[in-house]
């Protein structure tokens, strides 16, 4: 009898295990695989996962040559795409290196391959917007970035728009620029994207500033930098802290204006971006000789030098 | 009673008339000519200004725009603040040219030409100046004016030139004590030079004292000689005993690179076979590390990129 029931449960476990195993398997064939790629559309995906991966790591130079290589690959099978892909990639790390020619070129070679109705158009348009204000020429930075603004309709919508504000501040257009960033940073927080909308937040912050709206330029600044502080963004901390520091200066708040400059120092110096450090340094000289202190000046420009004089050695 | 009349007197009233009509044609025409060059039937306007004082101004004086004539001053008054108002007519046909930013200037035509009045050329945004409308006035300067402002310019440059001469001149100025320095320094160095002759004299002399020197080396190299034959002997009788250890060492050294090849050659032929099947195991890795990131549920961890990936962009970097 025991035997007997002992038996039947083995069958009933049996079974239930091949119910699962088959369940498992059905689950496992169900999604539809990826249908894969042509080995050199695969290696010039490599490339590109590899220059992204550089890029994320600081590694600028490696960036470049994956960059490079997939350019290579991805115009030697005609993706017009994946090449234009590859050349806004470079131009946007020429731009970062100060290499504004070569990013010229760049960008004006993908801007061949897009057109307008692209999905890579407002990315391109914002990239060639962003080296004609590198290199200075409002105007036509205007133009690319009201283009990418009427392009871009998904979630880097208050990126593009953010750039648009930003040339109109420039511009000294305060009142169509504060419109534009508040637009911004309407589209950043729907879309939830943490960084632009600390930058939405900042450009506010100098919009007020310039209006000598003192207290709302504070607070923008400190909201700015919440969120920095959130997405861990060395350099625009210390931009945050330094546009407060202004800000307290402008109120007649010395001390205060220190302490900014001070954190910004810090955080500069840490963030292995001694040129930034620098300018704090030279504004605590500044502050310093205003404030009668010509001891803390002198130190100040001395800890300035000597930063300076490492950064040229290295 | 009927009159007898002269024949040659017949028609005597027509040809009065006539001639009387033809002179008064030719005068009218004359007039009309004459008025006509003398532009008496142009259309005028009157124009004014003010000026501080009347000296160069005339009745009748010429007013030109670009040169050419346009009018002349009509009447020239004093207001009430004693200031010179001038009242010029000038042709209608002109006023065009003649608007709110067009000024009125006292100068002469050359050196020692006439006074005239020369109107500026108005801007064509402005308006054109109505009848009786004031010009503003500027009187250019005369021969005696540049020849003052000449002589005073010069005046300062003199001064400067004297103030220089003079500093040049001064016996305790730079340049003077400069010069006495170079003429110093030049006899410094004639100094100088005949120190350098005899220091030269004083080396030729020293060459004959180095031979005693050099005999006193000869017999420092004497003294070598004896000490150097014992430290040959004791190098003579350690030497081979260092070459027999060399000798052995370098024989095992041979020994262990034969070995060393034999065992190269032993394996050398199982290397390719080797890098084959490691070249193979890790391309089936791949295949199967592929076909896992393929399967389900491991995929829907792998972020499907389409390989055309952008490196983040940043509205304010």
């Amino acid at each position: 009898m025991n035997s007997g029931r002992r038996r039947t449960r083995r069958a009933a476990v049996a079974v239930l295990l091949s119910c699962t195993l088959l369940g498992l398997a059905g689950a496992g064939c169900s999604g539809a695989p990826p249908k894969p790629d042509p080995p050199a559309k695969e290696r010039a995906g490599a490339w590109n996962r590899r220059g992204l991966a550089a890029e994320a790591r600081g590694d600028r130079d490696g960036a470049l040559a994956a960059f490079r290589e997939e350019l290579k690959i991805n115009r030697s099978i005609e993706d017009t795409d994946g090449s234009a892909a590859a050349l806004v990639n470079l131009a946007r790390l020429h731009r970062l290196d100060g290499e504004l020619p070569s990013a010229k070129e760049k960008i004006d070679s993908a801007l061949l391959l897009v057109p307008p109705e692209s999905p890579l158009f407002p990315e391109t348009a914002f990239e060639k917007g962003k080296i004609e204000l590198a290199a200075g020429d409002l105007p036509a930075a205007k133009g690319w970035a009201g283009r990418a603004v009427l392009a871009e309709k998904g979630a880097s919508a208050g990126r593009v728009r953010n750039l648009l504000a930003r040339i109109l501040f420039l511009e000294g257009n305060t009142d169509d620029a504060r419109a534009r960033a508040e637009d911004a940073l309407e589209a950043n927080r729907k879309a939830g994207v943490r960084g632009e909308e600390a930058n939405s937040l900042r450009l506010l912050g100098d919009i007020a500033a310039a209006r000598a709206d003192r207290k709302a330029a504070e607070g923008l600044y400190l909201e700015a930098l919440a969120i920095d502080k959130e997405t861990a963004e060395s350099g625009k901390i210390a931009s945050d802290l330094r546009a407060l520091g202004a800000v307290a200066e402008a109120q007649g708040d010395t001390a205060r204006a220190l302490a900014f400059y001070s954190r910004a120092v810090d955080v500069s110096r840490n963030g292995d971006d001694p040129k930034e450090a620098a300018a704090a340094l030279l504004e605590m000289a500044r502050l310093h000789e205003k404030a009668g202190s010509p001891d803390k000046a002198k130190s100040a420009l001395a800890e300035r030098e000597n930063l300076l004089r490492e950064n040229g050695k290295k | 009673m009927k009159m007898e009349q002269d024949p040659r007197f017949r028609r005597l009233e027509a040809v009065v008339g006539a001639f009387v009509i033809a002179a008064l044609a030719a005068i009218i025409a004359l007039f009309v000519y004459i008025g006509g060059e003398n532009e008496l039937f142009a259309e005028r306007y009157h124009l004014r200004f003010r000026a501080e004082s009347g000296t160069g101004l005339q009745k009748g004086m010429p007013v030109k725009l670009s040169g050419l004539r346009i009018g002349r001053i009509q009447k020239i008054s004093l207001d009430e603040q004693a200031k010179v108002i001038a009242r010029m007519k000038v042709d209608r046909k002109y006023s065009k040219w003649i608007r709110a930013d067009s000024t009125a200037t006292l100068l002469k035509e050359g050196i020692v030409g006439d006074s005239i009045i020369m109107i500026s050329v108005g801007s064509a945004g402005r308006p054109a100046l109505a009848n009786d409308d004031f010009l503003p006035f500027a009187e250019e300067k005369g021969l005696n004016d540049i020849a003052l402002e000449f002589s005073d310019s010069v005046k300062g440059v003199l001064v400067e030139v004297r103030q220089t001469v003079a500093y040049i001149n001064d016996p305790q100025g730079d340049v003077k004590r400069t010069l006495a320095n170079v003429q110093q320094l030049s006899s410094n160095l004639e100094e100088t030079r005949r120190r350098a002759d005899g220091l030269l004299l004083a080396a030729t002399d020293n060459v004959g004292r180095v031979g005693p020197l050099l005999d006193g080396l000869s017999a420092a190299v004497d003294n070598v000689g004896r000490r150097l034959p014992p430290l040959l002997d004791n190098v003579s009788t350690r030497l081979p005993v260092l070459l027999d250890r060399l000798e052995g060492t370098l024989s095992n050294t041979e020994r262990i690179s034969q070995e060393f090849r034999k065992a190269a050659e032993q394996a050398a032929p199982r290397v390719p076979p080797l890098l084959i099947g490691t070249e193979e195991l890790v391309e089936d890795t791949d295949d199967v590390v592929k076909g896992m990131k393929k399967m389900w549920p491991i995929r829907n961890h792998i972020p499907q990129g389409n390989g055309r990936g952008i490196v983040p962009g940043d509205s304010h970097e």
